[in-house]
């Protein structure tokens, strides 16, 4: 399978301010590629240079063997860009909006006519093509939004959070779509969420992206496997670096370490105060349910108290939990 | 890429949104009403006698300075029965005076000898004093109709010279009565005929008023001075149309999902100005054309286009211009919806006002401040040079300075917008 994008070192400054940290990646042709990670994350930055939008500070990037930043126009040919807002003109028609922005294409007559009743027909809004957008409810609003992206049969599409304020069956109308262009023309994708549920729906192979950075990139299943036995996140009073040590020892327990985030104490209980501080401690182990029954034990033992206790379930919002220690919608 | 798909898609956002078709098309031509209205009534005109309002023929002043010669009477009755102009007669001073405080645009001087050198069959010349801002077309209307009653007279009094001249040959040599036959006196009409219109007794001069040029005061002619300002005026505010739109399209996202698409950052700019361009072309036109049509009616006296018709599109088209880079301009130095708005009232009207687009240019010129001022706005360039050829009959050779300024506004305006511009 031929690669359709390889991005190498991608770089992005504002200022001082890196928003995008060399990433790079790469992805077969047919592919549904996920990018995960929580807002700010520099995702749309990310779509932003590849899509031509942003010039990359510095870092390559080619798109069907095209430069993007030697050769715009021909990597804009192959590519469609469906933006995080809904880069719709309200008082048009549904397909007016579409025949503008496939005319600029240089579509025209009967191929764009075809093209816009194509599109109408993924989306699902045949019957409501005549009406101005701005009567559509939200979801249909993101569903021409998604339609005007594909207007042009492009090679790449990227889709920046294409199910932002959108009603579940609005979604899965969405999610029916993309499956739909990635299954029956072959269309590859990027897809940007920070709803981990669709990118594990939709996508072969994820990037887990935080502070303008990959931190994993792998198929689902290879991710969740990180997870290894599971892991288990307690909050625990008077824990010091000597309990650690005993803890990392117990059976079932592969490592154990202490979170440096912050754990909030509760209201009535005097933060300085040494003995009232919450340690956050994050259990990788071999095997949960036995890492548990060892733990329980463990804070019976030392007479410890919990203040919080999470067995992470195995899924990508847990991968996410356990590489950077925050939640996706933090 | 193909600029008629935005102008289409832009034209029928337009036309959907009816607060932007009042402001471009309907709003201008109330100022226009209202201003000349109130310009009519500060000038005295809504005052007129009965007997006035009886007869709807434009005035056209004389003085007549031989009013006991009896070709002179003749010649003011003869232009009075003109089916377009009645005549009011006025004294030389009073004519003057009226001329200096613009109540008239123009009057006719009959000189003192006018009846008894036209008696002897000595040629005599009538003078058109105009005062330098009146409308040229007008002039020249008057100046037809004023040839025309003094060719009729001089054809007159030229034939009836030859055959009275033949009468006396005849009455001094009876003998030679056989000669004039009515061949012979139909011959001598004819030569006469012929000499009156080769040299006609009767020549027209036009000047301008004795009245040392800074006392005069400027002529303020309805039509001709609201119609051309407010029309500059409000096609510079519609520069916050292209402004509004690019921001508008920023905001929404689709400026983005535009820069993604296979067109370069230029095109997408020009496309962007060419609906706008042409929809302020539009305006101007139809500005122009219910000025020339409505007002009329309303009694504000007729707008005209001037003398160069290719003048009047030419500046059309580099106003327009103008404007639409202004609209980059704006978009480029603004963050927000809120600021285009906050600009618009703030420069543009303040603009429009230094660059007489409110008060015609020469009112504006006339204070020392004001002046210096409006040299830096456009507005000024683009009201004097409409000015110049609609009151002043003057043609592209005269205005290109104008043009040439506007055009240098553009080429400032774009270049700094589109670099200042974020496409982001």
């Amino acid at each position: 399978m031929s690669t359709i994008l390889e991005a190498n070192q991608l770089v992005k400054k504002y200022g001082e301010f890196q928003a995008v940290k060399g990433v790079s990646f790469s992805m077969d042709e047919g592919e549904v590629f996920g990018l995960l990670g929580p807002n700010g994350a520099g995702k749309t930055t990310l779509i932003s240079m590849l899509t031509g939008v942003l010039q990359p500070t510095s870092g390559e990037a080619r798109i069907g063997g095209f430069d993007i930043t030697r050769e715009p126009l021909q990597v804009k040919r192959l590519i469609g860009l469906v933006p995080q807002d809904l880069a719709l003109y309200p008082t048009l028609s549904a397909r007016a909006n579409l025949n503008f922005f496939g005319s600029i294409y240089g579509l025209r007559g009967a191929s764009l006519a075809e093209r816009v009743d194509d599109v109408l027909q993924i989306v699902a809004l045949s019957d409501r093509q005549n009406d101005a957008v701005e009567k559509f409810s939200g979801g249909m609003k993101r569903r021409v939004n998604i339609a005007a992206g594909l207007v042009h049969q492009p090679r790449l599409l990227f889709l920046d959070e294409p199910t932002v304020g959108v009603d579940p069956q609005s979604r899965n109308h969405i999610f029916e779509s993309v499956q739909k262009l990635n299954r029956e023309r072959g269309t590859s994708i990027v897809y940007t969420s920070h709803y981990m549920e669709e990118v594990e729906l939709l996508c072969n192979r994820v990037a887990i992206v935080d502070q303008g950075q990959i931190i994993a990139l792998d198929t689902i299943k290879n991710l969740v496997a990180m997870l290894g036995g599971g892991v288990i996140h307690v909050g625990l009073r008077q824990f010091d670096s000597a309990l650690l040590v005993k803890l990392s020892q117990q059976p079932a327990v592969q490592s154990a370490e202490i979170l440096p985030a912050p754990m909030e104490s509760k209201p009535d209980v005097d933060a300085e105060a040494p003995e009232s501080a919450i340690s956050l401690i994050k259990i990788e182990a071999l095997h949960s349910q036995e890492a548990l029954v060892n733990l329980i034990q463990f804070i019976n033992d030392y007479d410890l108290a919990i203040a919080s206790l999470e067995i992470l379930e195995p899924n990508l919002e847990s991968v996410f939990l356990h590489l950077t220690g925050k939640k996706l919608r933090e | 890429m193909n600029i008629w798909n935005f102008i289409k898609k832009d034209w029928a956002i337009f036309f959907k949104d009816r607060g932007a078709v009042l402001w471009l098309f309907i709003l201008p031509l109330i100022f226009i009403i209202i201003f000349s209205g109130l310009a009519r009534l500060s000038m005295g005109d809504a005052g007129a006698s009965s007997s006035e309002e009886k007869d709807d023929r434009a005035p056209i002043a004389v003085v007549n300075l031989d009013p006991q010669g009896a070709i002179a009477r003749q010649f003011v009755q003869d232009l009075d029965r003109q089916p377009a102009f009645r005549v009011q007669l006025y004294e030389q001073e009073a004519a003057e005076e009226s001329l200096r405080k613009v109540k008239i645009a123009r009057y006719l001087l009959i000189p003192v000898d006018f009846s008894s050198r036209l008696a002897q069959g000595q040629a005599v010349t009538l003078t058109i004093v105009v005062h330098p801002d009146a409308d040229a077309s007008t002039t020249q209307t008057v100046m037809r109709l004023v040839n025309g009653v003094a060719n009729d007279i001089s054809l007159e009094l030229q034939i009836l010279d030859g055959i009275r001249q033949m009468g006396e040959m005849q009455a001094n040599n009876p003998a030679v009565q056989s000669s004039f036959n009515a061949e012979r006196i139909m011959q001598q009409a004819k030569e006469q005929f012929e000499r009156s219109r080769l040299t006609p007794l009767i020549s027209i001069n036009e000047r301008a008023p004795q009245t040392a040029e800074k006392e005069r005061e400027p002529l303020l002619d309805l039509s001709q001075s609201f119609v051309p300002g407010f029309c500059v005026l409000f096609v510079f505010l519609s520069a916050s149309t292209v402004a509004r739109s690019l921001l508008e399209e920023r905001k929404s996202g689709a400026l983005r999902r535009l820069v993604a698409a296979p067109i370069t950052r230029a095109a997408l700019l020009a496309s962007k100005m060419a609906p706008v361009f042409l929809l302020t072309l539009v305006q101007i036109a139809f500005i122009f054309l219910v000025g020339a049509t409505l007002l009329p009616v309303l009694g504000f006296g007729s707008l005209s286009i001037g003398q160069s018709p290719l003048a009047w599109v030419l500046t059309s088209i580099v106003i327009a211009l103008c404007s639409t880079c202004l609209g980059i301009l704006i978009a480029g130095l603004v963050r927000t919806e809120g600021q285009v708005s906050g600009l618009s009232s703030a420069l543009l009207w303040v603009a429009g006002f230094l660059g007489g687009a409110i008060f015609p240019p020469f009112i504006i010129q006339r204070m020392p401040v004001l002046n210096v001022l409006s040299r830096l706005v456009p507005q000024s360039y683009a009201t004097t040079a409409y000015y110049d050829v609609l009151t002043r009959g003057k043609d592209l050779l005269d205005i290109w300075p104008n043009l040439l300024i506007l055009l240098a506004f553009s080429a400032l305006f774009f270049f700094v917008g589109t670099s200042r511009f974020k496409f982001e």
